[in-house]
């Protein structure tokens, strides 16, 4: 285990860099780009000369450049503290909203990444048993299909029938009016267990339904081709061949077989975070889900660069940290690697 | 005599195994026909797109194809014209990120060195990143235009067009042809030139499929108000608008549009999984 703990602490300072660089690239991006923050929150309003420069001083925009870059990085990392809010409410630290919202956003990127994953176990071990039969096919072009489909395209398809004209689902919100839940975790799934509040549940779960199903249908393609691709190439492979020469029971072979096609797909969840997070959102602002990705929808209205540069760099941690997750995983169940 | 030029394009496609042929023919006839749209828009639109026609919230029908909007514009016409926004964001950004992406790519790969190290963990770490999220935070500070979405999405998809290229140059530069170039003295550019022409296959392919994701990009940051502003017609943009009466039953609003952008992005996907296969490059998952 010693060998373990070393492996983490090795990969973990790996992702200092990454997490650094796109902290720079945005940093410089936002600064590099025409446009002036302050300017662009005032818009074609007139505010005083000597209110602007109080403004831009209250942004930190002031200090040189490079002071800026080491002081935000330093907020972010010490304190948590990500900057202020430019646009009304004005002043307000962006880190309280970014904490508000982000457990809606775990709770709903959860949901899709069970929902992507057992279609896209179910689709791809089917096409792979049955291979370049016609079930086959019909898969491959699901998995086309899912590649190209814009999230609220089938998020408003999914609200037209399922919720509209069968009335099944919530269509938008994560809670109806008048249900409260105690916060604990942010999550309201397990935040109202734990309350024992079973009506609070299936309303939570009502609502959350249609946003993760809409996203899972749209991740669930690129699971499905890695695990039809990764189950034909393992059925291929010697030691397979060796367990039917000895006469091993087909199921059992099959099941081997499963088992070793699913090592590269967890490597791949690390690259599935990054279209998860940007996919949220678009299903956040689809189905007015209090997230992040909705938080960064409405701060574009007011024009706030400071809110959404806040949300961005903590999207790039959470890549980050997702990222050192997976390896870890891979390391656990992977017994070829090394640590 | 247009016969005689599209017979090598015809007896191109001819030359592709089943599926592939098909899913080509699928895809080309999605693409011709939306740019069609977009160069005689003026031509077969049945109405000014931008201008009430007729009662408002009317269900489809013969007069209007796609039937009209909450303020009384014909859908049909918008979606139309909204197909010149589209495809003016993805062609720039596309030549755009083309245009450094593959140079870089080729140099990067070639030379090898510090550079290629360094330039290679900034492409990975951004190429990690969601896109999408990236590109919102561009076109946020950039200020809502087609031009800018197009900028946006353009310095995005760098590290795609990088990424890729510098791995085939990598592949092309072990063979012998390149050593006998080296050889016989020729200059660096004869010998990128030259790799350059080995790897165009996979720059076609990278290209179709990341040009149907930079459709869903474009029409996102639209769908976000990062692009264009009502009333001119865009996919995205009405979808948006749509929306809230999609929710009250009148679904044609938003979903014509909607449905168009899917089926764009799905025919530049058709055409790269086409030519994948054709040249059976392994591409990313």
């Amino acid at each position: 285990m010693a060998g373990l703990g070393r492996y983490v602490i090795i990969r973990a300072s790996l992702i200092v860099p990454t997490v650094l660089i796109l902290y720079t690239f945005v940093f410089i991006l936002l600064r590099v780009l025409p446009g002036d923050p302050i300017l662009a929150v005032v818009g074609t309003r007139y505010i005083p000369p000597a209110q602007l420069e109080e403004m831009r001083r209250m942004a930190g925009l002031d200090k040189p450049i490079p002071v800026q870059y080491f002081d935000y990085l330093l907020g972010v990392v010490l304190r948590g503290d990500f900057g202020k809010t430019l646009a009304s409410p004005v002043g307000k630290p962006v880190s309280e909203y970014l904490w508000e919202r982000l457990p809606a956003t775990v709770e709903l990127t959860i949901a899709s990444f069970i929902v992507a994953s057992l279609i896209g176990f179910i689709t791809g071990v089917g096409g792979a048993l049955r291979r370049s039969s016609r079930l086959d096919t019909s898969i491959r072009i699901y998995s086309i299909l899912t590649y190209t489909l814009f999230i609220p395209v089938l998020g408003m398809g999914l609200q037209y029938f399922l919720g509209l004209k069968l009335k099944l689902f919530y269509i938008s919100g994560r809670l109806s009016a008048g249900i409260y839940v105690p916060r604990l975790t942010g999550l309201l799934l397990l935040d109202s267990l734990l309350a024992g509040d079973l009506s609070a549940f299936t309303d939570a779960l009502g609502h959350i339904v249609l946003p993760s199903l809409t996203l899972g249908i749209v991740l669930s393609g690129a699971y499905t081709r890695l695990i039809r691709n990764n189950l034909i190439e393992v059925l291929n492979s010697d030691f397979i061949r060796a367990y039917r020469a000895r006469g091993v029971p087909g199921h059992r072979v099959t099941i081997y077989a499963i088992k070793n096609a699913f090592i590269p797909v967890v490597t791949y969840m690390g690259l599935q975070i990054a279209m998860l997070l940007g996919g949220a959102i678009l299903t956040e602002t689809t189905f007015s889900w209090p997230g992040l990705g909705r938080f960064i929808y409405e701060r574009i209205e007011y024009r706030d660069y400071a809110s959404i540069q806040g949300a961005v760099i903590l999207f790039a941690f959470i890549v980050g940290l997702m990222n050192l997750f997976v390896d870890i995983i891979y390391a656990l169940i992977d017994p070829r690697v090394k640590y | 005599m247009a016969l005689s030029l599209s017979t090598p394009i015809l007896a191109f496609i001819r030359s592709f195994p089943q599926p592939a042929k098909s899913m080509l023919i699928l895809g080309l006839a999605i693409v011709v026909s939306v740019m069609l749209m977009a160069i005689l828009a003026p031509y077969i639109a049945p109405h000014d797109p931008t201008s009430r026609v007729y009662v408002e919230l009317q269900p489809p029908s013969w007069k209007y194809l796609m039937g009209t909007n909450h303020v009384g514009m014909d859908v049909f016409s918008r979606v139309i014209w909204g197909s010149r926004v589209v495809l003016f964001v993805v062609v720039v950004s596309a030549t755009i990120s083309m245009a450094f992406g593959v140079p870089l790519g080729l140099a990067s790969g070639y030379y090898g060195g510090p550079v290629d190290k360094a330039l290679s963990i900034v492409m990975d770490s951004i190429y990690a990143f969601p896109s999408l999220i990236l590109a919102i935070a561009v076109a946020a500070v950039l200020g809502p235009s087609p031009l800018n979405a197009a900028i946006s999405i353009a310095i995005v998809y760098v590290p795609t067009y990088y990424r890729m290229v510098r791995g085939e140059t990598l592949k092309v530069k072990q063979m012998p042809f390149i050593e006998a170039l080296i050889v016989l003295g020729c200059s660096d550019a004869t010998i990128l030139r030259s790799v350059f022409r080995n790897i165009i296959q996979t720059v076609l392919v990278v290209f179709s499929l990341s040009v149907a994701d930079a459709i869903l990009t474009e029409a996102a940051l639209s769908f976000l108000g990062l692009s264009v502003t009502w009333p001119t017609p865009d996919w995205g943009l009405d979808l948006r608008s749509g929306q809230p009466y999609l929710l009250n039953g009148y679904w044609w609003i938003a979903m014509c549009p909607g449905l168009m952008i899917v089926a764009l992005s799905l025919g530049f996907a058709l055409i790269g999984e086409a030519l994948s296969d054709y040249f059976s490059i392994a591409t990313k998952v």
